[in-house]
């Protein structure tokens, strides 16, 4: 086995954790999330979700 | 130092939020939302999705998941239907999109303005030394390591099997595309940041 084969397979330690934020803080000031993004989607999704509640509840009271 | 939250274990946050949430009780979805969009985002984009496309996945997959919360039989396997969903329909649209579109480079610092600019957008010295490192990994491998960075421990090997990643990939060991990144970032001199030597 060549160093880079032996390095693979060792054990992830503090270093890699520490390599992995970096890239996690380079990623975060390179490519954002747009502003608003996650609030936009809770707010699709709480509608979504109350207009299929809605839904259900209509099926089954006409089944009944 | 960065303001960055430390990130949570995924799977375990996605499988009790969802499983609350096909129980009537909403309650953990926010929090299930704003940890999980960060990975979805980077799936999508780093498929070369525009941002805008990418914003259209993202949000689309999550109303997809409502639509489907009564088919999915394993609460734990919902993470990796998020991102399975994003990565295909990522996939689909990257095959129409022109390279236009796709995430601009940083550019090369070949001159000392260059180099300016390059340290402007990522903030810090060090971050451009990181990107020149993240450059000479093979796309697969910059694909792995840009998802799995918004991830914990725990969540690493899920998502690479969820990118389509052997097993192996990384978690519990480096798997090559961290080894070869660090083993890369451990002969630059430059590279000098959190002792990860």
């Amino acid at each position: 086995m060549n160093d880079l084969e032996d390095l693979a397979q060792g054990p992830m330690d503090q270093n890699d954790i520490e390599i992995l934020g970096s890239l996690r803080e380079m990623w975060d000031a390179v490519d954002p999330l747009p502003e608003g993004l996650t609030d936009r989607i809770q707010f699709a999704m709480s509608v979504a979700s109350s207009s299929r509640r809605k839904w259900r509840g209509l099926s089954r009271n006409r089944r009944h | 130092m960065s303001t960055v939250e430390r990130p949570v274990d995924l799977v375990d946050l996605a499988a009790t939020a969802f499983a609350s949430y096909r129980n009537g009780d909403s309650l953990r979805m926010p929090e299930f939302v704003e940890r999980v969009t960060p990975v979805l985002w980077h799936v999508a984009r780093g498929q070369s999705l525009s941002r805008t496309a990418a914003e259209d996945v993202v949000q689309q997959t999550w109303l997809r998941l409502i639509e489907n919360a009564q088919r999915i039989s394993d609460p734990r396997g919902v993470l990796k239907w998020l991102m399975t969903t994003t990565r295909r329909e990522s996939w689909r649209l990257a095959q129409r999109a022109s390279r236009e579109n796709a995430v601009p480079d940083i550019p090369e610092p070949a001159t000392p303005e260059a180099q300016s600019v390059v340290n402007q957008v990522l903030g810090a010295e060090e971050h451009a030394v990181l990107w020149r490192h993240v450059r000479g990994l093979s796309e697969r491998c910059q694909y792995l390591l840009r998802v799995i960075a918004f991830a914990d421990k725990p969540d690493y090997a899920a998502i690479a099997a969820a990118l389509g990643m052997p097993l192996g990939s990384i978690g519990p060991t480096r798997g090559r595309c961290l080894a070869s990144l660090r083993s890369s970032l451990m002969a630059d001199p430059a590279f000098e940041y959190g002792g990860a030597r």
